[in-house]
């Protein structure tokens, strides 16, 4: 068969109607579509873009964790409302994710500064595995359980931790006076909508 | 080029003219001009793929749809445009696995063993085990590189990984 000389000349076309505002990879400094992966810093939760190359070689090290675009719905879960309760956020809607540096589970819930940070109990987390078997599944910094129980939802979800973050920029750039006031909690109904329908569309295709 | 030049071009030949004529737009130094043109070409494939995608929507549920598109994809030029719109029916891991079995007797036959460790949207990572063999590894490499490519053009890039024998006779020669 005659060989195509150009290589990869697909990609480096797409490349090229994309590349309106060039993007780099925060480690080698090689151009990057606009659509490309993250690492995570996992002490820092800082986030880099990165090159194919780079994500696949420094994600997953001590230093770095890939992120993975994620939202599950988990519709079987396992909580009871005392349960809950013993968790003492006090909050009904709240993030839970194994941190690495803080050598356990971390729940991230809404407050009137943008969202409040708090370690989560570890036998409570072990519990939540033990009747959830998909949690132990979750990617160390990268993905957390999303718990919505507000206004008697009781909705789970598995989402990639830039999920979290969004919420909680949200949460910030809305909140007004002690509860937060409408507004917030319309961004937040928002947030939900969106993610329900991230859930539902979710891109099937391999890889 | 004259309408009739085109006519007779190859798909090497056009996607070659393709790469300069890209090389070409990204030295003007007229941001508008390049922007604008840049767009159009984006715009052009954009309505492309939207009428491919549906009509290998059309295909695909059609009787016999499957055996159609493989049919198709056996075309080079057809081949050539469904796998710069996403469209190939294969999925590149099994677009890699199919040109990696093709290929095993050859490489056996010289004592070369290549296995895919793994394939996403943008990149496919494969090993390669020598068992000793004494091949130049730069050239190596740029025949599995060739053969993998032209199965997924659309990859940004293709890693290989050595095995460590091969590191060793490295060294140690
Ligand atoms: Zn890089
Ligand atoms: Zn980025």
């Amino acid at each position: 068969m005659e060989r195509i000389e150009s290589g990869n000349w697909a990609s480096r076309l797409r490349r090229f109607v994309s590349a309106t505002e060039e993007e780099h990879c925060e480690f080698c400094s090689k151009a990057i579509a606009s659509r490309h992966a993250h690492l995570v810093e996992r002490a820092t939760r800082k986030f880099f873009c990165a090159c194919p190359q780079c994500a696949f070689l420094l994600g997953g090290s001590e230093r770095f964790a890939a992120l993975r675009a994620r939202a599950d719905a988990l519709d079987d879960f396992n909580l009871s409302d005392d349960d809950w309760q013993g968790f003492r956020i006090p909050i009904d809607l709240a993030f839970v994710f194994h941190s690495t540096p803080a050598q356990g589970p971390v729940a991230i819930y809404p407050g009137p500064a943008g969202a409040i940070e708090s370690p989560f109990a570890a036998d409570g987390w072990s519990r939540l595995i033990a009747a959830n078997a998909m949690l132990a599944d979750l990617d160390p910094d990268v993905e957390a359980l999303l718990v919505n129980r507000m206004n008697g939802a009781r909705e789970y979800y598995l989402v990639s931790i830039d999920r979290c973050y969004a919420l909680v920029g949200l949460i910030r750039r809305h909140w007004r006076g002690l509860s937060g006031g409408a507004e917030v909690w319309e961004a937040v109904r928002d947030y939900f909508t969106n993610l329900r329908d991230d859930v539902e569309t979710k891109d099937r295709v391999h890889g | 080029m004259s309408g009739e030049a085109r006519g007779t071009e190859t798909l090497e030949q056009s996607l070659a003219r393709l790469e300069k004529l890209m090389a070409a737009l990204e030295e003007i130094a007229d941001g508008t001009g390049r922007e604008a043109a840049r767009e159009l070409l984006a715009l052009l494939l954009d309505l492309h793929a939207r009428s491919l995608a549906r009509l290998s929507a059309i295909i695909a549920a059609s009787d016999n749809g499957a055996a159609l598109l493989e049919k198709i994809v056996e075309d080079r030029d057809l081949r050539a445009i469904l796998l710069l719109h996403g469209l190939h029916p294969q999925s590149v891991e099994n677009r890699l696995l199919d040109v990696i079995a093709r290929m095993q007797p050859q490489w056996s036959a010289r004592g070369l063993h290549v296995s895919l460790v793994s394939a996403s949207k943008a990149f496919a990572m494969v090993q390669l085990q020598r068992n000793g063999v004494a091949e130049p590894t730069d050239q190596l490499r740029l025949e599995i590189e060739n053969a993998l490519t032209d199965a997924a053009p659309d990859l940004d890039d293709i890693l290989i990984e050595m095995d460590m024998t091969a590191l060793y006779t490295e060294t140690a020669a």
